[in-house]
């Protein structure tokens, strides 16, 4: 078994230490991000001048699927759980994604394009929380702030390069959108293989802290130099996190998770708070969309910078993945989550208040930070909180509920953006997410001082 | 323990012959695809392409083949003749007698779309950047003018906030600007609503007037505008994309029927008594239609089904009877009749 530590990345001395999986899992996440962004930065141009739709209708589609997501995700964490096979499920996520490109080709309606858009959100829905437990299983319990950070950094790298490949490749042969189907779904087949051949199956996702590892469960934490852990302050400030969370000792080799042990999550304090928290102030956000529709209406920018805007954005937050992961390892998880709204309310002020290029630059830097402050920080301060067995489900109910949160937040905002002016509209959410990040952080920050309190 | 690394070896060879198949696979494609799209290239080659004589329907040629999507020309007074196909490919193109639009993808990553202006043989010329996937193209009668639609979408992100963008543009001058911009009068008053959308111009021969479709709180209003005073005036809801007839009597638009269905069936309005009559086409049809003379009316009908991706260009009668199949394998057309052959007005 020792063959394998051969092929530890040798990087900087930093990313030397970050755990084998979870690079790979990242790499994993960068290549199948290339496949379904491209075909997504597509999608509007195949439905509208391929298939004739109006983009009105293609929209209508996108939405229902996004609601769709959050229940699938679900099913995604549950079974993960349930049968102990994490990778088995997020393996059938990622086979899921590389199905739905292949069923493009033969697409000539609505009907079969919604199917393979289904087929492909499944996908990304069932894969999420199971691949986010590899992750925290894979990773020290005092460093998940910049496995996530890694893993994160990674994946927007795909997402920002998906697009730019597809659009390089429809330049070079205008109008053939079935060669960058082709194209996406061997991207999404060399995902899943690598997946398939360089991640290790945990059976047991029970037997997560270092005190509980046999030999045979050890595969997952290559990499890890033991010694690297007493040498980190915050670890030696905390000691015993593991313990402490408030999670029930895990109960492994018995009976399978059933629904009811599901709603037992709700009775573990932290997480519950965690869980309201990340709600509450999901349900306040905009929605990039509208954000970039703001700057348009203020005339920071212009339509044709209009794709250049998401490009900033995601820049911003793979730069800022990692940093702000380990931030969040220093300082307090959930501390940086909430910043991370902090940052959301900042990005809003600066879309109304400045204008010109300078204040459009600087209202992305704000959200693309506030993605990085808060898309992998919310797994890392949710998985110390749950019972080992129970982690793929609690991480993906806590993702579920920020899903949901955010579907709310652009239905809502879309409303008041119809009714009221654009700047009232933003105003008024600015207003409600003060109020949210004032009912949230005392929240979260209690949850925390419990949490030294039981030390 | 050896035996495990052996398999492990063999595992690892299986995935890299696989791994190294799957790569080839996408390259061939991309190679194969490439070099399709060169040997039909050349745009600005091939000048000598000879034009039906008298009236023409210029329209997208979608017969399967290398010149998918290029423009092509049929005499009107005979669509059962083999159809010209010029060298230049588009998504949607309109004509004049003077002149014409073509709405195309460019090579260029970060300007993906163009409108470009075509010349009296429908030769491309000064090219005009396009902020959105190209919707609806027309052009004035006496080429003075132009008008195009885009969807401005870039990314998925960004599909809950579609918007369309229509600018008019002076031939050889400087762009009218976006047409949303003009001040829109609803029931006589100043509308400021934010969510305003404009598309489907059809321009009114020899004048600065124009009539289109505003959209806005998911209402959809025929409108009358004027370059001029920068005005759309609102005329009627619940309709879109209309279409002026040659004579400049009548309008063709699509109108919505039935309550909160998105049906759609084209009417003609006769602007002089305000009388609105169904066609005979009862399919919901996505185009903005063209005259094909006038007393009927042409637009494209995706295929659907297997092999889609195609569209047949379809014309009605005024008159009655049944729609029937005009030219097979074909979208965005217009009539054009050369400067010769105009009739003196």
């Amino acid at each position: 078994m020792y063959v394998s530590v051969r092929d530890i990345p040798h990087g900087t001395r930093s990313t030397a230490r970050v755990p084998r999986v979870v690079v790979v899992l990242g790499l994993v996440s960068l290549i199948t991000d290339v496949s379904t962004e491209m075909v997504t930065a597509v999608l509007p141009l195949f439905a509208t001048l391929a298939l004739g739709l109006t983009p009105l209708a293609y929209g209508l589609l996108d939405g229902l699927y996004q609601g769709a997501t959050v229940l699938v995700r679900l099913l995604g964490g549950f079974f993960a759980d349930r049968l102990r096979r994490p990778k088995l499920v997020a393996g059938a996520g990622y086979a899921l994604g590389a199905v739905a490109k292949l069923m493009l080709l033969p697409v000539a309606g609505a009907g079969a394009l919604s199917a393979a858009v289904a087929v492909d959100r499944a996908g990304k829905g069932l894969r999420t929380a199971p691949r986010d437990l590899l992750i925290a299983t894979a990773s020290p319990r005092d460093r998940l702030g910049r496995s996530f950070g890694v893993h994160r950094a990674l994946d927007a790298t795909g997402a920002l390069l998906g697009p730019v490949v597809a659009f390089g490749l429809l330049a070079l042969a205008p109008g053939d959108f079935d060669m960058i189907f082709v194209v996406s779904f061997c991207a999404a087949v060399l995902g899943v293989l690598l997946f398939i051949h360089r991640v290790p199956e945990h059976h047991t996702p029970g037997h997560r802290g270092p005190e509980r590892h046999t030999p045979e469960h050890h595969v997952g934490e290559h990499g890890v130099p033991e010694h690297s852990v007493p040498e980190h302050d915050a670890s030696a400030r905390r000691p015993a996190v593991a313990g402490t969370a408030g999670a029930p000792v895990s109960h492994s080799g018995a009976r399978p998770v059933s629904l009811r042990d599901v709603a037992a999550l709700l009775r573990i304090g932290g997480f519950r708070r965690l869980l309201c928290a990340a709600t509450v102030l999901s349900a306040a956000t905009i929605g990039d969309g509208f954000l970039y529709l703001v700057l348009l209406r203020n005339e920071s920018v212009t339509t044709r910078w209009f794709p250049l805007l998401f490009v900033c954005t995601s820049l911003i937050y793979l730069t800022l993945a990692l940093p702000l992961g380990r931030l969040s390892d220093r300082y307090g998880r959930n501390g940086v989550f909430s910043a991370g709204y902090g940052l959301l309310l900042c990005a809003y002020l600066t879309a109304v208040l400045t204008g010109g290029v300078a204040g459009a630059v600087l209202c992305l830097v704000f959200l693309g930070a506030y993605y990085a402050a808060t898309d992998g920080v919310l797994p890392a301060a949710a998985a110390p909180l749950l019972p080992a067995e129970l982690t793929a489900t609690g991480i993906s109910v806590v993702q579920a509920a920020v899903a949901g949160g955010r579907a709310l937040g652009a239905v809502v905002f879309g409303a008041v953006w119809t009714a009221a002016e654009g700047d009232a509209a933003v105003w008024t959410f600015a207003a409600a997410l003060t109020a949210a990040l004032l009912t949230a952080v005392p929240m979260i920050t209690r949850a925390r001082n419990r949490r030294t309190e039981a030390r | 323990m050896t035996r495990l690394s052996q398999r492990g070896i063999r595992d690892g060879k299986i995935m890299m012959v696989i791994t190294v198949l799957v790569i080839a696979v996408a390259a061939s494609c991309v190679a194969s695809s490439v070099l399709r799209a060169s040997a039909t290239g050349g745009e600005r080659g091939g000048g000598s392409v000879e034009l039906p004589e008298g009236r023409q329907i210029v329209f997208r040629s979608l017969r399967p083949g290398p010149a998918f999507g290029h423009i092509a020309v049929l005499p009107a007074a005979d669509v059962r003749r083999e159809r010209v196909v010029l060298p230049t490919r588009c998504e949607r193109t309109a004509a004049s007698p003077t002149g014409g639009l073509c709405l195309r993808q460019t090579r260029n990553p970060i300007q993906p779309f163009a409108a470009t202006l075509l010349d009296d043989r429908l030769r491309p010329g000064e090219e005009i950047p396009l902020n959105g996937i190209p919707s609806r193209a027309r052009i004035s009668e006496d080429g003075r003018y132009y008008a195009t639609t885009a969807f401005v979408t870039g990314h998925s992100y960004l599909s809950e906030g579609f918007s369309t963008e229509t600018v008019i543009g002076r031939v050889g001058g400087d762009p009218a600007g976006d047409v949303e911009r003009f001040t829109f009068l609803l029931n006589g008053q100043p509308n400021e609503n934010a969510d305003r959308n404009v598309w489907g111009v059809t321009f009114v021969p020899g004048g600065e007037r124009f009539f289109a479709t505003v959209a806005t709180q998911d209402r959809r209003y025929l409108v009358e505008g004027d370059i001029g005073r920068r005005t759309l005036t609102a005329l009627r809801d619940n309709v879109e994309c209309p279409s002026l007839s040659p004579d400049g009597l009548r309008l063709a638009y699509k109108k919505r029927t039935g309550l909160n269905s998105d049906v759609w069936r084209f009417h003609v309005l006769n602007l002089a008594t305000g009388v609105e009559t169904p066609l005979a086409e009862t399919r919901s049809v996505d185009d903005q239609a063209a005259w094909l003379d006038d007393d009927h009316v042409m637009y494209a009908v995706p295929k659907g089904g297997a092999g889609g991706r195609n569209a047949d260009v379809w014309v009605v009668s005024l008159r009655g009877g049944a729609p029937r199949l005009l030219i097979p394998d074909a979208d965005s057309p217009t009539v054009r009749a050369p400067a010769a052959d105009r009739p003196l007005r």
